[in-house]
């Protein structure tokens, strides 16, 4: 294989299976396939879910992306409350020793603002609640810590994160799909 | 508490720790909604192509419910100790 050729197998050229030329950069070449990444689809699509597709012309697609999202995500919030996003102190750890990181908020910030907005109210209203809201519980390592008193556990606390985590995934995925999408590739959008 | 005084979002969802099968579906027909507005061809066909995944996947569940449950119920206890 010509040492020119290997360049369109390396991963950060995956969106565009053909060398970008002067050439093939017109819109009637972009039939085969071969689209320039769209970073400001991309982004958008980022900052709030279908917004990346809206902005290429699919604003039928974008809306559907959005209900979709809107689904997952508040149906996670209703089955586990606010502390269904949280950036800090995951269910089952102790605030008091030490404070520890949520790993599901990072599939979580996926949704963008929308996701760091819920979990500074989470941070507020649930983590930084009144003392006359917490109550004494023991830790899963037998420490004693305190928690707010409707703090979410069990299914309640998983199935809340699942739901927002997988919205947040999700919505990666197609902000990708929004950025690597033709503008001429209308396949029904808007209607 | 019982859903009359539970606060929505500020508390979770009663009952869930019980039965929560049913949140299943929900889950599978919102990650249907984001999918298939992604993949399907023509929108005019999106809401069937979203029920019929939720279906399709639900299926899939039963019927990897129903073989682990053959597998532990059944082919397990077969097998001779030791």
């Amino acid at each position: 294989m010509p040492i020119q050729n290997t360049a369109v197998l390396l991963p950060w050229n995956r969106m565009s299976t053909t060398p970008t030329t002067a050439v093939n950069r017109t819109p009637a070449s972009n039939k085969g396939g071969s689209v320039p990444f769209k970073w400001t689809a991309f982004v958008l699509g980022l900052v709030l879910p279908g917004l990346g597709h809206m902005s290429i012309g699919e604003k039928g697609r974008g809306c559907r992306i959005l209900a979709g999202f809107l689904i997952l995500w508040f149906s996670g919030l209703l089955i586990g409350g606010l502390g269904s996003v949280r950036s800090w102190d995951p269910p089952y750890t102790n605030p008091a020793a030490g404070g520890k990181r949520n790993l599901w908020f990072i599939a979580q910030a996926a949704a963008g603002p929308i996701a760091f907005g819920f979990a500074a109210l989470d941070a507020s209203l649930i983590r930084g609640a009144e003392d006359d809201q917490l109550i004494e519980i023991t830790m899963h390592d037998q420490s004693v810590g305190t928690a707010y008193r409707f703090t979410s556990i069990g299914h309640a606390a998983d199935f809340g994160t699942l739901f927002c985590a997988l919205a947040g995934l999700i919505n990666f995925a197609v902000a990708l799909d929004a950025g690597g999408r033709a503008t001429s590739d209308r396949r029904g959008g808007g209607r | 508490m019982t859903v009359l005084s539970w606060v929505p979002f500020m508390q979770p969802l009663p009952g869930v720790q019980a039965t929560w099968l049913w949140l299943l579906p929900i889950l599978i027909f919102g990650i249907a909604m984001m999918y298939k507005a992604v993949r399907v061809v023509d929108l005019a066909t999106y809401w069937r192509e979203v029920g019929t995944m939720t279906a399709q996947v639900l299926l899939a569940f039963l019927g990897l419910a129903t073989g682990v449950f053959i597998l532990v119920q059944w082919i397990v206890p077969l097998i001779p100790a030791g």
